[in-house]
């Protein structure tokens, strides 16, 4: 019976379908032609158009945070392909799922300089979980297969972008069609079922500790093990960290949360884990900003660790007990074995050091405190927006002041602390749940990187908020000048940024300027109630405020710097 | 005789002078690198919005470059190719909703101008040219569909050569 042959990129467009994607986030050019005139004819498949390729890799990055799908970007050959490396190292250090679909020249023209070339699965190797190349039109037949790989590898294990780097020819040529299901790939394991004696002896440490603390990361968003940490810090009445990555995955409102570590983290959150005699690790990495000072880290510390990446486990820290697996899948077996506990003298204590160490600012300087914008932030949306940051100080004081209570609603560059992030992935949030209220908290510096959106965001008709924290300064690098280098402040003097509400008017969205504490909220409200564009909230704030805590890089809990006390 | 003892980023400074470098950007280069003579930058209205954060650059150096927008509404190469190749089937070219360039401009703190006539082109940029502590951009609204010859299409030889539109 003779196979079905389709163009390649009608191929591209079915595993689409296969795979769930309606929408994904691409810039046109020559070597994706034969794809984009696919798209022409397919109603069901939207593509949205950035106005810079980094722009379509943030949103898809966005996109997949908070729907839990693989995010989809496209680009063209050459510099279009290199637009995406700071997205892809974004997403790859978050371990977010995302396919890339790159154009490329045609294959009897690769590694000859052709036009609009660039090696971009040498370039990108470092940064993606995997990538593939049809440098052999005679491979074209695998072309639909190698695209159902990407999308299983992007999901399965521990999630990260994948790329597929497309020769015109391959895409505008005719490949053979048929229906498969990948169910597993040779030389890939899936991750094994925890080991139950490891589960056992967990539970027994569990029991013996003391002082016992849960430290959750990343990890429990991909595998949506929300529930079951619950269950587990209910069950056995532990209090819970959260890292940056698992912000909400824990409510922060619950009796046992202990809120954040690390080197901005609330102090009651690092003393907890400093103190500890057991750190129940569960898809966390001990990532720098968590740890400080590796020799002075939880010095009495046992850790049972469970991490889908085996590499991970022992990487930073020993753990007494490492186990690979799925975090859902462990906890739902931790749970099972562990007897139940009753909260006792540490957790006692633990309550009073939360209550005598609270987050502070003061509010005295003529310009209003950042930190106070992003309370009423909290405030006027209910604490249930979601939420996207840039980097630096901004992205600390939205960790800090806005709650959070479920999973998914939190998008923020934590390994690569990319400036330019938090637009693009507002846009990318804001298609995925058109319903809800998204908002980005931005620095003056950070937000300048990927402007060019707003036309998007405009074309699109979505409503996100964009909420500048203006200081006229690159705010965090500032920060260490000023703690660390004696105020020698060098490169970071933003005087002479953009009018930010003209800049938004000039895109076809709101723009609104706020300079006076009383007014905040009037504002706030203002920029929720437009619902067909972007609004962009220019707040004036003090100009000079530092992130407190903090532990400096590479120092440990002792040298913790919390906010000056306020005279007032 | 012991080595002088210096942090890495004071050897990269030293460095530096030794190689006569002066300035270290990522910015607008030739206006820096040839500050009396007069650069421009040709540009379509889709790689404009690439880059368009730069101009707060242009402006607090006070480079007075400027940037002449052929505005056509689209991704003008790969419609192009749409139209020549494959049946005018335009997909992912269209840029209705362009910002306003000028406003755009403005909220830089640059100068924007914006030309809509064949008459008024040479005086507009004149006045652009006059300009000298700053950016200036032109937005210069172009025939949408105007397509770019002669044209040897991707791949043939020289003597598949298009010389117009009623070839295509």
């Amino acid at each position: 019976m003779a196979q079905e042959m389709v163009k390649g990129a009608e191929a591209l467009l079915r595993v689409f379908r296969e795979e769930n994607v309606d929408v994904f986030f691409g810039y046109p050019g020559g070597s994706v032609i034969p794809i984009y005139d696919a798209l022409y004819d397919a109603e069901d498949i939207h593509g949205v158009l950035p106005r810079h390729e980094q722009g379509a890799a943030h949103a898809a990055d966005g996109y997949a945070r908070v729907t839990g799908k693989v995010g989809v970007c496209m680009a063209t050959s050459g510099p279009g392909a290199c637009n995406l490396v700071t997205g892809l190292a974004t997403a790859y250090m978050d371990s977010i799922p995302i396919v890339a679909i790159t154009g490329q020249v045609k294959t009897h023209l690769v590694g000859t300089d052709s036009f609009q070339e660039a090696d971009v699965t040498g370039i990108t190797i470092p940064i993606t979980k995997h990538n593939y190349l049809i440098k052999d039109p005679h491979e074209i037949e695998r072309f639909p297969d190698i695209l159902r790989e990407a999308f299983y590898l992007a999901k399965h294990g521990r999630p990260g972008p994948v790329l597929v780097d497309v020769p015109f020819d391959v895409s505008a040529g005719d490949v053979p069609w048929a229906e498969r299901n990948i169910e597993a790939l040779d030389g890939y394991e899936e991750p094994p079922v925890a080991d139950s004696a490891d589960i056992d002896r967990a539970a027994d440490m569990i029991e013996a500790a003391e002082r016992p603390v849960l430290m959750i990361g990343g990890g429990v968003v991909h595998s949506e093990a929300s529930e079951e940490i619950i269950q587990l810090a209910e069950k056995t009445n532990i209090h819970v960290v959260h890292t940056l990555m698992a912000k909400g995955c824990f409510p922060e409102s619950h009796e046992l949360s202990m809120g954040m570590p690390g080197m901005h983290g609330m102090a009651y959150a690092s003393y907890a884990i400093q103190h500890s005699d057991l750190l129940i690790v569960i898809g966390a990495r001990f990532d720098d900003r968590i740890t400080g000072d590796l020799e002075r880290f939880a010095p009495d510390a046992s850790v049972i660790h469970i991490d889908i990446d085996a590499a991970e486990i022992d990487k930073v820290r020993p753990a007494t007990v490492g186990i690979q697996a799925d975090a859902k899948a462990a906890t739902r077996e931790l749970i099972q074995a562990v007897s139940a506990r009753e909260p006792g003298a540490w957790e006692e204590h633990l309550r009073e050091i939360k209550k005598k160490h609270p987050l502070r600012y003061s509010d005295n300087d003529e310009l209003m405190a950042p930190q106070f914008v992003v309370e009423k932030l909290y405030e006027v949306t209910g604490g249930k927006a979601i939420i996207t940051t840039e980097v630096g100080q901004n992205q600390m004081w939205a960790a800090q002041y806005y709650p959070l209570e479920e999973p998914r609603k939190w998008c923020t560059s934590g390994g690569l602390g990319t400036m330019g992030y938090g637009h693009p992935a507002a846009i990318g949030a804001q298609v995925g749940r058109p319903d809800e209220i998204v908002v980005d908290i931005a620095g003056d510096g950070s937000i300048q990187m990927c402007m060019q959106e707003l036309t998007t965001g405009t074309v699109e008709k979505l409503p996100y908020k964009i909420i500048i924290l203006n200081n006229s300064f690159l705010g965090m690098v500032r920060q260490w000048q000023d703690m660390f280098f004696d105020k020698r402040y060098s490169g970071v003097d933003l005087t002479g940024n953009p009018d930010f509400v003209k800049l938004a008017e000039a895109h076809g969205a709101v723009g609104l300027r706020c300079g006076d504490r009383d007014k905040v909220v009037e504002t706030l409200e203002r920029a929720m109630e437009v619902d067909d564009v972007p609004v962009v909230v220019d707040f004036a704030v003090a100009k000079e405020e530092n992130v407190f805590p903090m532990i400096p890089a590479g120092k440990s809990w002792d040298e913790l710097i919390e906010a000056p006390v306020s005279d007032e | 005789m012991a080595a002088e003892m210096i942090t890495g980023a004071e050897a990269f400074m030293r460095v530096l002078r030794e190689e006569n470098v002066a300035t270290i950007f990522g910015y607008i280069g030739a206006q820096i690198g040839r500050p009396d003579e007069l650069a421009v930058d040709i540009a379509g209205d889709g790689s404009i919005q690439v880059c368009m954060q730069e101009l707060s650059t242009g402006t607090i150096e006070k480079l007075p470059y400027e940037i002449i927008i052929l505005n056509n509404s689209f991704l003008g190469m790969v419609r192009q190719w749409q139209d020549i190749f494959f049946d005018r089937r335009y997909s992912g070219v269209n840029l209705t909703g362009n910002p306003d360039f000028v406003e755009l401009a403005e909220a830089h703190g640059a100068v924007g101008l914006r030309c809509t006539d064949r008459d008024e082109i040479v005086p507009m940029l004149e006045q652009a040219m006059e300009v000298d502590d700053g950016p200036v951009l032109v937005d210069c609204a172009v025939a949408k569909e105007e397509n770019m010859f002669p044209l040897i299409p991707a791949g043939q030889s020289y003597e598949e050569i298009m010389h117009g539109a009623d070839e295509a």
